[in-house]
């Protein structure tokens, strides 16, 4: 039997088993975890103020609205199981889908016209996953219409080497995009929308090629190692089912060596939610090696109001501490687990 | 005189306990206004009949007919009399006492050592017990706390009964200020006169009911015998480890549910034993999926328990059946709880027994909690799922997400969303190609009448499971009636959230999920063999925003799980499960089950789901054309129902179908007969029994046309010794909720002033009639004898 076969089977097993064996052993950090709940409802608080009336978010960089960074407050509220449609932010996240379902262009892009954006695929992949994990608490054609259309562009987009680029089309490819269509058709995977496989075999050639000799991914294949990337790297190769491939383990290796600190990477918060989910993903021992210093530095550092410092990348999204805020929020979700796409 | 009066009383059957009181028996008329009428018209009925006797009888001497006169006015005299309704009435003044309960805990676990107390509060513990120092003791509290500690908590009852009552202190002046009701409980409550040295003995060997404690079904027998009358508390003495029935607090919650959200009385807990846990180091609980795939590798987690021995390395061994250790698992204990994880390979189909066992050190008081056993089902054959939903809901991505990595599933997922019909199975057959359905959000339009009625057919006649999980845009909207709707296990308020048949919490007050006792103990929320534990790990679920409006189970149907209904609308089931025909149906009213994966994933998401899908989907895979007899389960406690299903054919493979058909039982209380009755098809035939006592019961059918037999080895729980340490949280628990409070059992003298002395004072009124009495009777027919004799001797008639 395959070693992954083995394991598969057995964290099923240990899943069907647990029950309160894992209660017991989550018992020792209950105390954190009630820190972490609370940090992650005062960060929602603080976004819900700031929510506008057509559902979008500031950045500060103008006052164009992004639907990227719309897409990650949705996503921060969605990850707290505020789901559309019922609980105390029923209409927070409402607005929010309503605004993203409404951004959609002729092309299907989810990039609002006119709005304020790095490149649309990044807005994209974000709106993308955002709008499918929403779908599934909304009984409603338009939703799942416009979800299999935004995943279709995606498949569209995809170029030669099987990477994506800023724009949607088939042509250069980065890690920095790639890593947001993964997530998307992972989710789109989960939620059965139709991705062809051919897709994911693309994707896995693309994001194997951005992995370095020395451990670790760079932004395109042949550059060098960077963290955002190694992050980026490690998560998409797990979330397209190459859990034991090794590059997945030196990435996260080559991140462990370094200093936890906002300066680490140009694109602290960015990096800081994918290296968490992918230890995540990695398993067990990966996970327990990473994720008290992300909690017990995000616990430390959140502003009274429920926000957090931008952290150098005021530069690229804004003044505005909705993008660090939702990204550190979700790098703390992750022991909710509610979030169907990263389901491990 | 009023003796002599009582006397003539008793002696003619008057006023029955109102002789005592004779001199205030007051004389009434039921009816005065016929007396009123009566005696001028009997004044003149007297005259008419002497002057008619005058006239008819004038020959007749003067002293015979005055008797007669006298004869026929008497009687119609005594019938005024009766009509006016004479009557002896008492009024009396009643105090009645208000109700004390006072339940003692009398199980196993109660014989244990109190261990060490408080040296601060032991010498008025040692005088409340009446433990008088011996000889050489040099009357120290550090001496009697060490001589208290190896009393047994059972003899430190008894010792305080009895020293309250022969001194008179706190418990006699309970008995003397109010109505003191004593309860004894273990396995089960009974009402006791007060009896103090029953506390402090054993049970009896074979009765074996101290294995358990029902401290809330003991809790429940008193409130309810006090429903009628003041309760002014419960006092409780116990260690408060309950192990079995009702949840003490759900009990409480109860009793003040019924009484309009006042507590009925306020529970004094009276703790037994020491705060401090006892040096112990058990295998709290093992847990492993029931049901598992052949070739599945099995991980087998057991909590170890341990107090006064950290530091100590132990090994902690996995055994087989055979009682060889599979693995070791080395610990260095420290108190608290602590894991061990075992992988198993399961590589052989059927029941396979396994146990975790840890070695029993020196200083350890109780060592039957050093080891635990665990069945697990090993089946050859993967459950076949069908999933339909018409959304992609979160509940549905995750379960997909784990059914496919489940060994023991062949699943199927299809999505409804455009409503077309084409995709999901049509007959009878179709359907029962599968072993299980789950329903979700599914619109009627995708599943047509013929649809619906082939898949109640091939739930009801081919046995295959079905479970609803409702949303809120079809179901149960879409199905007001029809086959499908029959088969759910709940009654749905239709009317409930504008006719979407789901009900929503207010924002800030969700909805918390409660599991019921029964649930408890089903596969999907058993996670481990201690009720409690397992309904507070269920009960600290993260709250949710809506659910199902389902009212009420069905008939035959099991309330598995419920939360409260919004605006007070009282309880409403959320997890239910029933037999549909030869298949079961479950209920899950709740689509946002994801949230159990706070924290820490699948485990409790997917032991929830995979279990129940187990349970539900049609497990009936022996074959209908062999004999066979099946005992079910094959491991019991005493008390719990065995049910025994029988397949009979002849040598053609026909079922035989001709009765009636016994089987005779034989096992610890001796042999005897069970009848079966025709199960759901023929050759089937289905009974059970309930094992009393611990042993092993062999059934055996001899007749033709083959013998068979089967067998269940019925076994004694060990959780009542499982945990020796005195549960001073839940005895708490009650005081609070109730309004009592925790009375330390050197605090017992203040126990009395505790409890509101409120008599109740009433006004009793008791009446007897008169006329209703043997000397009446003897007058009337000695009168009219009088009168036929005098009519006789004068030739009248």
């Amino acid at each position: 039997m395959s070693t992954v076969r083995i394991v598969g089977r057995a964290v099923m097993v240990v899943a069907g088993c647990l029950g309160a064996g894992v209660l017991e052993a989550a018992d020792g950090d209950t105390a954190e975890l009630v820190r972490v709940e609370a940090a992650v409802d005062r960060a929602l608080e603080y976004l819900s103020s700031r929510q506008d009336a057509s559902g979008s978010w500031p950045h500060g960089l103008s006052q164009q609205s992004n639907t990227g960074i719309d897409s990650l407050c949705l996503l921060a509220f969605l990850g707290r199981g505020h789901v559309p449609g019922r609980g105390p932010y029923r209409e927070t996240v409402g607005r929010a889908v309503d605004g993203l379902l409404a951004a959609r262009r002729p092309d299907d892009l989810l990039v609002r016209a006119g709005g304020h954006s790095h490149g649309p695929m990044y807005e994209h992949g974000l709106a993308t996953l955002a709008l499918i994990e929403a779908s599934g608490w909304v009984a409603d054609a338009e939703m799942r219409e416009t979800c299999q259309a935004a995943v279709d562009v995606i498949v569209t987009s995809q170029n030669r080497e099987g990477g994506w680029r800023y724009q949607p089309k088939p042509q250069d490819a980065d890690l920095s995009v790639t890593v947001m269509q993964v997530v998307a058709l992972r989710a789109a995977q989960n939620a059965r929308f139709t991705v062809p496989e051919e897709t994911i075999e693309g994707a896995i050639r693309y994001v194997k090629s951005c992995a370095r000799p020395e451990g670790g991914f760079a932004y395109q294949p042949g550059q060098g190692v960077k963290n955002a990337q190694s992050a980026a790297g490690a998560l998409s190769l797990t979330l397209l089912g190459r859990y034991d491939d090794p590059a997945v383990e030196a990435a996260l290796a080559s991140l462990q060596k370094r200093e936890y600190r906002p300066q680490m990477d140009d694109y602290f918060h960015y990096m800081n939610y994918y290296a968490m989910q992918a230890h995540f993903q990695a398993g067990e021992r990966q996970w327990a090696a990473w994720n008290p210093r992300v909690r017990s530095f995000l616990l430390d550092a959140q502003a009274t109001d429920g926000s957090w410092p931008g952290w150098g990348e005021e530069r690229l999204n804004g003044q505005a501490k909705c993008y660090s805020t939702a990204l550190a929020t979700m790098a703390l979700e992750v022991y909710m687990h509610y979030l169907p796409a990263y389901q491990r | 005189m009023s003796h002599l009066a009582a006397t003539v009383m008793r002696w003619c059957g008057i006023g029955h306990g109102m002789t005592a009181a004779v001199e205030r028996l007051e004389w009434q008329w039921a009816r005065p206004q016929v007396l009123w009428v009566g005696l001028p018209a009997l004044v003149l009925a007297g005259w008419w009949i002497s002057r008619r006797h005058r006239q008819r009888f004038p020959w007749l001497p003067r002293g015979l007919r005055r008797a007669l006169d006298v004869c026929r006015t008497a009687v119609l005299a005594l019938f005024l009399l009766i009509l006016a309704g004479p009557a002896l009435r008492i009024e009396s003044r009643v105090e009645e006492k208000p109700v004390v309960a006072l339940l003692v805990d009398t199980s196993d676990s109660m014989h244990l050592p109190v261990g060490r107390l408080a040296e601060d509060s032991i010498g008025d513990l040692t005088r409340i017990a009446g433990l008088d120092r011996p000889t050489g003791d040099d009357g120290g509290p550090a001496a009697a706390v060490a001589r208290v500690a190896t009393v047994t908590r059972a003899e430190l009852v008894a010792a305080i009964e009895r020293t309250q009552e022969r001194d008179g202190g706190a418990l006699e002046e309970l008995a003397r200020r109010f109505e003191l009701r004593r309860y004894e409980f273990d396995r089960r409550p009974r009402r006791q006169a007060r009896d103090p040295d029953a506390a402090a003995r054993p049970s009896a060997a074979g009765e074996q009911s101290g294995a358990d404690t029902a401290l809330g079904a003991a809790l429940q027998l008193a409130l309810d015998d006090a429903s009628d009358r003041a309760l002014a508390g419960v006092v409780i003495v116990s260690d408060g480890r309950s192990t079995v029935g009702i949840d003490p607090l759900e009990a409480a919650r109860r009793a003040i549910d019924a009484r309009g959200g006042q507590a009925p009385g306020p529970v004094f807990a009276v703790p037994i034993g020491s705060a401090e846990p006892p040096v112990d180091l058990a295998v709290a609980d093992v847990l492993a999926p029931p049901v598992v795939a052949l070739d599945d590798v099995v991980t087998v987690v057991a909590t170890i328990e341990s107090a006064g021995l950290a530091g100590r390395k132990v090994a902690v061994e996995l055994h087989d059946g055979t009682g060889a250790v599979i693995e070791s698992f080395p610990l260095a204990l420290r108190d608290g709880r602590q894991q061990a994880v075992f992988s198993w390979h399961a590589t052989v189909a059927g029941t396979a027994r396994l146990a975790v066992a840890v070695a029993v050190e020196p200083e350890e008081i109780v060592r039957e909690n050093n080891a635990v056993g665990v069945a697990i089902e090993v089946s050859e054959r993967k459950t076949k799922v069908l999933l339909v939903d018409s959304l992609p809901r979160w509940d549905l991505r995750f379960i997909d997400h784990c059914i496919r990595r489940d060994t023991g599933f062949d699943a199927t997922v299809t999505l409804v969303a455009d409503g077309t019909a084409a995709a999901l199975p049509a007959t009878i057959d179709d359907w029962a190609a599968y072993d299980l359905v789950v329903l979700g959000d599914v619109p009627a339009a995708a599943l047509p009448g013929a649809a619906q009625t082939a898949l109640a057919e091939a739930v009801t006649r081919r046995g295959v499971g079905v479970v609803f999980q409702p949303g809120s845009a079809h179901l149960p909207r879409d199905y007001p009636d029809g086959p499908l709707a029959e088969l759910f296990p709940v009654e749905v308020d239709r009317a409930a959230g504008g006719g979407s048949g789901a009900l929503e919490a207010p924002a800030f007050k969700p909805f918390r999920m409660r599991v019921t006792a029964r649930g408890a103990m089903h596969p999907a929320f058993a996670l481990s063999g201690d009720a409690a534990r397992n309904r507070a790990a269920w009960g600290a679920m993260p709250s949710f925003f809506r659910v199902a409006a389902a009212r009420r189970p069905r008939p035959a149907a099991t309330a598995l799980a419920e939360v409260d209904g919004p605006d007070g609308r009282g309880a409403v089931v959320l997890v239910a499960e029933a037999p549909a025909g030869r298949g079961r149906a479950a209920w899950i009213g709740i689509e946002e089950t994801f949230r159990w994966r706070r924290n820490i994933g699948d485990p409790l998401f997917w032991r929830f789901w995979g279990q129940l899908l187990r349970d539900v989907a049609r497990r009936d895979d022996r074959p209908t054309d062999a004999s066979w007899l099946v005992v079910a389960p094959a491991h019991c406690e005493p008390d719990a129902p065995v049910a025994i299903e029988m397949n009979l054919v002849d040598d053609a493979k026909q079922p035989v179908t001709a009765g009636p058909r016994t089987v005779t039982v034989d096992g610890p209380g001796g042999e005897r007969t069970v009848a079966l009755q025709p199960g759901a098809r023929p050759g089937l035939w289905q009974g059970g029994f309930v094992p009393v006592a611990a042993g092993r019961y062999v059934v055996e059918h001899g007749a033709a046309p083959t013998p068979l037999a089967g067998e269940c080895i019925v076994a004694e729980p060990a959780r009542e010794r499982a945990r020796p340490d005195v549960d001073r949280d839940t005895l708490a628990a009650l005081a609070d909720l109730t309004g009592g409070a925790i009375v330390e059992p050197a605090a017992l003298a203040t126990l009395p002033g505790r409890l509101p002395d409120a008599t109740v004072a009433s006004r009793r009124v008791e009446e007897d009639d008169v006329w209703d009495t043997w000397p009446v009777l003897a007058l009337l027919v000695t009168l009219y004898c009088i009168d036929v004799g005098i009519r006789r001797l004068s030739g009248l008639s």
